[in-house]
């Protein structure tokens, strides 16, 4: 096929890509997502497979027959426990404005910079052998497509660089990646117009490799059943079956490998948690995207078997793909083949490299300039900051190039990007331990993700280096210095397994085994025990802390905002601060409100990662990192204190609840019964032992009542785990069993978007009314109606009526003064409060514009669990 | 719970029984078997979700 054309259909779909993109973005931009929506969400977590699925499972079948497979089924099974671990990671990333996967692993254990720079540096040595196999399957399809004589890459051969197709297909690529994911800083670090463009991708590469597979089988062979046959017949049993010898640890170890890679790989992060609009989303995407990885797998096996039956061992079979249209002389179908490859390989690198240059400006080189102080006198460090992406890009192609020429040529696709997915494993002990195990401390994670980078290194990408012909083979085949047990291939003598479950035996013995045995005998610093328990706990940060920043001005702030995010970023920043009402408070010389350095330490955390922004805050607000000591520290110790003392009330009031709850209970039913027996036996209801009997049911029943009330005071999470309406028909009908008056409540029956503080306040407001309303006037009826008070801006409106002799609102009575507190609550949380009284009807009615919009909802969702 | 049943169904002992280079209903026993398993994962997790809302 003339290569122009080849070369015009390939840019025009980039363009294309582009297009969406761009179109993407200027709907984020405009506040009307086209992302938002689990089934983008799920294609674009598609972007797992890549060339390797696409061209390399083919070969891999070849090879190891079904071998092939378990790459898609952990994913399957990660995604069924999707609800428990990804969903986690999911929320605290949000809460946290956690921007990568360095950057959570650093935050999980106290916010350390060598650690995040640590998983930076992994990251991407781990990665590039994976993007060197993408520019392989690429630069390899694009010689075979453009010159159907050469159907083997060997015939490819040794090209001086500057003619080698893959040094411009990674260029190319280096060059789309920067206009992708650099065009701006977002505080989020969201791409909306590339995850559109992803998503795009996938749909056609799954289309193009269907269309393939479909002609093999229906095309070349009559079915299923025909294509199968014959290549039993020609003896091709292999195809069909797991390999006996040491098959079946390696397709369980594989199947583990893929479960941590789907969540650890830079780019599956990138579009699981960060890209994530809305958790709800996963969703669909925990049976979606398994189902597209099922069916893209379909026909691997069938043009496998097609393949070797017609093209035989003249082919690379990695290439079959492609190589079957293209002997067959169809060229229309080859060159969409190639597209989907195509896609296949863009969408990886893409993502990928947006990933890995956010770790790299976040985790690494930002806290090393920030640590140097020399952006002293910078003023736009925007820039700064897209510069050092863009030059990761490039440089990280660069090296998947390097990687190809030096080492990567001779092999076939899945084995080199088996090396990157052992690689990135290397963070799930501190990861995922992290997530659920307390006890995991920096030191272990630090020395655990060493360990087992280290041995996952010599054993793994040294021996791939020694195939190259990079280093001395006898330092695989005879160990270093002669030493047979230190054999990168077999250690210490173990033999007989296939070098990635080698590879990753050993690893994991040393990661997993140093990061529980360090983290153990480790005592955590104060910083690290409040980041675990934030983690684990899922407990949000407490207002509490905010006092803990030194002074400064709002300018100050504003010029940090500028540096970082540039002008327009930084007036969307402070105006979007809901305290903006108050201007004076805005003034560039007011002292910043704490509330306000913590927001700006939140978003910067958005753009260049949470140790940076700790460091950069801390220089403005007069606090040095090495002073960050005490106060810091005995502020952190005090909220990881106040999480104890709730987890010590909930126990308490569990056991409450248990105990003495339900023996007050079945006292009132064991006196209900006594008092029928009496009765039976003809004592009458004014005899004194009836009587007697009667007071003690209606002690017990008091007794009761209050116990109830004092458990529901002990668990101030119980109102957010049953919502506001929930909460306030179980006060009324408290407060009807003890007073007697009749108290009803009218609120919608679905639970209300307020996240958990505005429920709290709201709740203590109307407590407070009903309050005022049965003990100062003595009011008989008091009605709670809460409702929806304006469609459009999401107002919410709660009023309290009773009917009680009223007082007047403009003299402050001695019993009212706790309407102050109320009307304090409720300009706190953005509304107003108005107290309409008179004799025989008093209103209290909380007007709260804005606070039922969906950007409540995420917190408001948090009580409710399943899966 | 899903989870644990795709493991049982995806690795030894069970997987072995398959590992046979017979052609059932002219496809590959094990193709067969583990595409089936796979299907059946996929549609628990999808009826664990929809019961859940």
């Amino acid at each position: 096929m003339q290569t122009w054309v080849v070369v015009a259909v390939w840019v025009a779909y980039l363009g294309l890509l582009f297009a969406v993109a761009f179109y993407g973005d200027r709907r984020a931009d405009t506040g009307r997502s086209i992302i938002n929506n689990g089934t983008i969400y799920a294609l674009s977590l598609a972007v797992y497979a890549t060339s390797w699925t696409y061209y390399g499972s083919v070969g891999r079948a070849e090879t190891s027959g079904l071998g092939f497979l378990p790459i898609y089924l952990g994913p399957t099974l990660m995604f069924a426990l999707g609800w428990l671990v990804l969903r986690r990671i999911i929320r605290i990333s949000r809460r946290h404005r956690i921007t990568s996967l360095a950057d959570f692993v650093a935050a999980r254990y106290g916010k350390n910079t060598t650690l995040g720079g640590l998983v930076t540096v992994i990251a991407v040595v781990g990665i590039v052998p994976y993007i060197s196999l993408q520019l392989k399957a690429v630069s390899n399809t694009f010689e075979i497509i453009r010159q159907p004589g050469i159907m083997s890459t060997s015939d490819v051969g040794n090209v001086p660089p500057l003619q080698d197709t893959a040094l411009w297909v990674a260029l190319l690529l280096a060059g789309f990646s920067v206009l992708f994911g650099t065009r701006h800083l977002d505080a989020t670090e969201r791409h909306e117009g590339m995850v559109a463009a992803i998503a795009l991708e996938s749909v056609v590469k799954l289309f193009a490799f269907l269309a393939a597979g479909i002609f093999v089988t229906f095309g070349l062979f009559g079915g299923f059943g025909n294509l199968f046959s014959q290549a039993k017949n020609a003896g091709l049993n292999s195809l069909f079956t797991l390999p006996h010898e040491n098959g079946y640890s390696s397709w369980m170890w594989l199947i583990v490998l893929s479960m941590l890679a789907v969540v650890l790989l830079p780019r599956e992060w990138q579009v699981t948690v960060v890209e994530n609009v809305n958790e709800r989303h996963l969703k669909r995407a925990m049976w979606l995207f398994p189902l597209y990885l099922l069916v893209i797998n379909v026909f691997v096996l069938p043009i496998a078997a097609g393949g070797s039956l017609k093209l035989g061992n003249t082919v690379d079979a990695d290439t079959y793909v492609l190589a079957l249209p293209m002997a067959e002389g169809q060229y229309v179908l080859a060159l969409l083949v190639f597209i989907g490859g195509v896609s296949a390989a863009t969408g990886m690198i893409i993502v990928e490299t947006i990933a890995l240059s956010t770790m790299v400006s976040n985790s690494l080189v930002m806290p090393l300039l920030l640590r140097g102080e020399r952006l002293a006198g910078r003023r736009d460090l925007s820039r700064l900051i897209l510069g050092i992406r863009r030059v990761t890009i490039i440089l990280v192609l660069l090296l998947g190039y390097a990687y190809f020429r030096l080492a990567g040529r001779g092999l076939a696709l899945v084995p080199i990007g088996l090396v990157s997915f052992a690689a990135v494993a290397q963070f799930a002990p501190a990861l995922l331990g992290g997530l659920f195990w307390k006890g995991g401390t920096r030191k272990g994670a630090l020395v655990g993700i060493v360990s087992g980078f280290v041995v996952w290194a010599y054993t793994l990408l040294l021996p791939s280096f020694a195939d190259a012909g990079l280093i001395s083979g006898s330092f695989v085949s005879e160990g270093p210095l002669g030493i047979h047990l230190l054999r990168p291939k077999q250690l210490f003598g173990l033999s007989g397994l296939d070098n990635v479950t080698h590879a990753m035996f050993w690893s994991y013995l040393a990661n997993v085994g140093l990061y529980v045995a360090v983290s153990l005998f480790a005592r955590p610093d104060p910083a690290e025990r409040a980041q675990a328990v934030r983690f684990l706990e899922d407990v949000p940060e407490p207002a509490q802390t905010r006092a803990r920043r030194g002074r400064v001005s709002v300018g100050e702030l504003r010029a940090l905002l500028d540096r970082f995010l540039g002008r327009s970023g930084a007036l969307k920043t402070l105006d979007g601060y809901p305290w903006r009402q108050n201007p004076t408070g805005m003034s560039p010389s007011a002292q910043a409100a704490p509330e306000l350095v913590e927001d700006v330490e939140t978003v910067l955390a958005g753009s260049v990662g949470s140790v940076s922004a700790r460091l950069v805050v801390a220089s403005v607000a007069g606090e040095e990192e090495q002073q960050l000591g005490r106060g810091t520290v005995m502020e952190i110790i005090d909220e990881a204190s106040h999480v104890a003392a709730i987890e010590e009330r909930n126990r308490l009031a569990r056991e409450l609840h248990d105990s003495v709850s339900q023996a007050l209970f079945s006292m009132t039913l064991h006196t209900r019964a006594m008092e029928l027996a009496a009765n039976k036996e003809g004592l009458g209801a004014q005899s004194p032992l009836m009587r007697s009997l009667a007071q003690m049911r209606g002690l017990t029943q008091d007794a009761l009542s209050e116990m109830r009330a004092l458990i529901f005071q002990l668990r101030p999470d119980a109102l957010h785990q049953s919502g506001l309406s929930a909460a306030l028909h179980k006060h009324a009908a408290m407060v009807t069993s003890q007073h007697g008056q009749q108290i009803d409540v009218h609120a919608p029956a679905e639970r209300l978007p307020l996240n958990e503080w505005a429920e709290k306040e709201l709740f203590r407001v109307v407590q407070e009314a009903i309050n005022n309303s049965i003990k100062h006037a003595q009011a008989q009826r008091v009605d709670i109606r809460i409702y929806d008070g304006d469609e459009s801006a999401g107002t919410l409106v709660v009023e309290v009526a009773d009917n009680g002799v009223g007082f007047d609102t403009r003299t402050r009575r001695q019993g009212h003064l706790g309407l102050d507190g109320m009307r304090e609550r409720v300009e706190q949380l953005g509304g107003h409060l108005t107290i309409d009284s008179r004799a025989g009807a008093t209103l209290v009615r909380a007007v709260l514009p804005g606070a039922l919009s969906t950007s409540n909802y995420m917190d408001a969702r948090e009580g409710t669990e399943d899966g | 719970m899903v989870a644990a049943f795709g493991v049982l169904l995806l690795v030894p002992p069970f997987l072995p029984q398959f590992n046979r280079a017979e052609l059932v209903f002219g496809v590959p026993l094990l193709w067969g078997y583990v595409f089936l398993a796979w299907a059946v994962i996929i549609g628990l997790i999808a009826a664990v979700l929809g019961r859940s809302g």
